[in-house]
C-alpha cells in the first residue's frame, strides 16, 4: 500500500487519518516546509491555529506561518521584525528623497515666478533702466524667504 | 532580574512553577507584564521559546524575545497573516512611494528645464531693452507655487537596530488584510504619516501614471 501521509505526519511518524488538519497544506513533497513550522512553532500551535480558523482562510494562514518560521529560522533575533524595520527605513528613506525634490520644485517654481514678472516688465517698460532689473532681482530674494531655506 | 526570593518572573507565573534564579525566562518576562509571555506562549510555546534562546547568545536574546513578543501579538490579533500582513502593506506602501518618487523627478527635470530655458530669455530680454530692442515673445512659462509638503519624521523610533543584510522577499499575502489591525509598535504611525503626505500632493496612480505635482 503506497503511503499517502503528508509531511506533517511523515515529520511526526504516525497515521495519517483522512480528516489530517495538516494534509492540504504540508503536502508530502515539501518536507521542510514543515519541518520549519513545527521547529518554530510546534505542531500541536499550528493545528490549534489552523483548527480556529474557517476552512478558506487555512491555506493563507499556512503560508504565512511557513513564511514566518523560515524568516525566523535565517534571523533567529530578529526574524519577520528585521523586515519590517527594513522595510520601514526604506520608506522613510524615500520619503525624504519625495521632500527633497518637493522644495528644490517649489524653489524653481517661485524663481520662475518672478523671473517671469521681471520678463513681463521688461515687455511693458522696454526702455527701462537696466539697473532696475538688478533691484528687483534682489527685493524678490529678500520676499522669498524660502529660497535661502532649502539650500 | 527574579530570583526565588523575589517574585516569580511572568513566565513562571503562568506556568505555575518556581521561579528558579537561573530561569531562561526572568530577564525577559518581568511579572508587571503577564500578557507579553501569555501570547508567546500561545504562539511559540514555552519549550520552542526556551530553545530558540538557548541557541542565542546572551546579548541577543533580549531582541529575541521582543521580537517574539511583537510578532505573537501581531499573529493574535491577525490570526491569518501576522506580520505577513504588515510586511505585505508595507511593501505595496513602498512601490507606491517609489512611484511618487520616480513622478516627482521627472517633474523636476521639467522644472529644471524650463529655468535654464527661462533665464536665458530673460537675459536676451535685458540685453534687447538696452539696446531698445522689442521682444514679442511669450515664455509660456506656468506660475507654479508648489508647496512643499510638510513631514514630520515618520520614524519616531526604531524596534531594533537593523543592520541586518535581509532580502525583501516579494510575499503577497492576499488584500484582504485588515488595516485596522496595525496597531504595534511605530508602524501605524509611519502609515499615518504616509497617509497625510500622499494627501498634500497629486500622487502616482497604482499603475505607474504619474499625476503632477499640484501647486498649492
Amino acid at each position: 500500500m503506497a503511503s499517502t501521509r503528508c509531511a506533517a505526519c511523515k515529520y511526526l511518524r504516525r497515521r495519517c487519518p483522512s480528516d489530517c488538519i495538516f494534509s492540504l497544506y504540508f503536502p508530502s513533497n515539501n518536507p521542510q516546509r514543515f519541518a520549519h513550522v513545527h521547529k518554530i512553532f510546534g505542531a500541536s500551535n499550528i493545528g490549534k491555529m489552523l483548527q480556529d480558523l474557517p476552512v478558506h482562510r487555512r491555506a493563507d494562514a499556512a503560508d504565512s506561518l511557513y513564511y514566518e518560521a523560515h524568516c525566523r529560522i535565517k534571523d533567529p533575533v530578529y526574524g519577520c521584525v528585521g523586515i519590517i524595520n527594513i522595510l520601514l527605513q526604506e520608506i522613510y528613506n524615500v520619503q525624504c528623497q519625495i521632500a527633497k525634490i518637493q522644495a528644490e520644485i517649489a524653489f524653481l517654481g517661485t524663481h520662475a515666478q518672478s523671473d517671469q514678472t521681471q520678463y513681463q516688465q521688461l515687455q511693458i517698460a522696454p526702455n527701462l533702466d537696466p539697473n532696475f532689473l538688478s533691484e528687483q532681482k534682489g527685493l524678490s530674494n529678500s520676499f522669498d524667504d524660502s529660497s535661502t531655506w532649502f539650500f | 532580574m527574579a530570583s526565588s526570593s523575589n517574585s516569580p518572573c511572568a513566565a513562571c507565573k503562568f506556568l505555575r512553577r518556581k521561579c528558579q534564579p537561573e530561569c531562561v525566562f526572568a530577564p525577559y518576562f518581568p511579572p508587571d507584564q503577564p500578557q507579553k509571555f501569555a501570547n508567546v506562549h500561545k504562539v511559540f510555546g514555552a519549550s520552542n521559546v526556551t530553545k530558540l534562546l538557548n541557541e542565542l547568545q546572551p546579548h541577543q536574546r533580549e531582541d529575541a524575545v521582543n521580537s517574539l513578543a511583537y510578532e505573537a501579538d501581531m499573529r493574535l490579533r491577525d490570526p491569518v497573516y501576522g506580520c505577513v500582513g504588515v510586511i505585505s502593506l508595507l511593501q505595496h506602501q513602498l512601490r507606491q512611494l517609489q512611484i511618487d518618487l520616480s513622478c516627482a523627478k521627472s517633474e523636476l527635470s521639467k522644472y529644471q528645464n524650463l529655468g535654464i530655458t527661462g533665464h536665458g530669455l530673460i537675459a536676451a530680454a535685458a540685453a534687447a531693452t538696452h539696446h531698445h530692442h522689442h521682444h514679442q515673445q511669450n515664455l509660456g512659462i506656468n506660475l507654479i507655487g508648489g508647496g512643499v509638503g510638510s513631514r514630520d519624521h515618520p520614524f519616531h523610533h526604531q524596534f531594533f537596530p537593523s543592520n541586518q543584510q535581509q532580502v525583501i522577499r516579494s510575499f503577497d499575502g492576499g488584500n484582504t488584510y485588515d488595516a485596522s489591525s496595525l496597531l504595534a509598535m511605530n508602524v501605524s504611525a509611519s502609515i499615518g504619516q504616509l497617509s497625510q503626505f500622499q494627501q498634500s500632493k497629486g500622487t502616482g496612480a497604482a499603475d505607474g501614471r504619474c499625476t503632477p505635482v499640484e501647486p498649492s
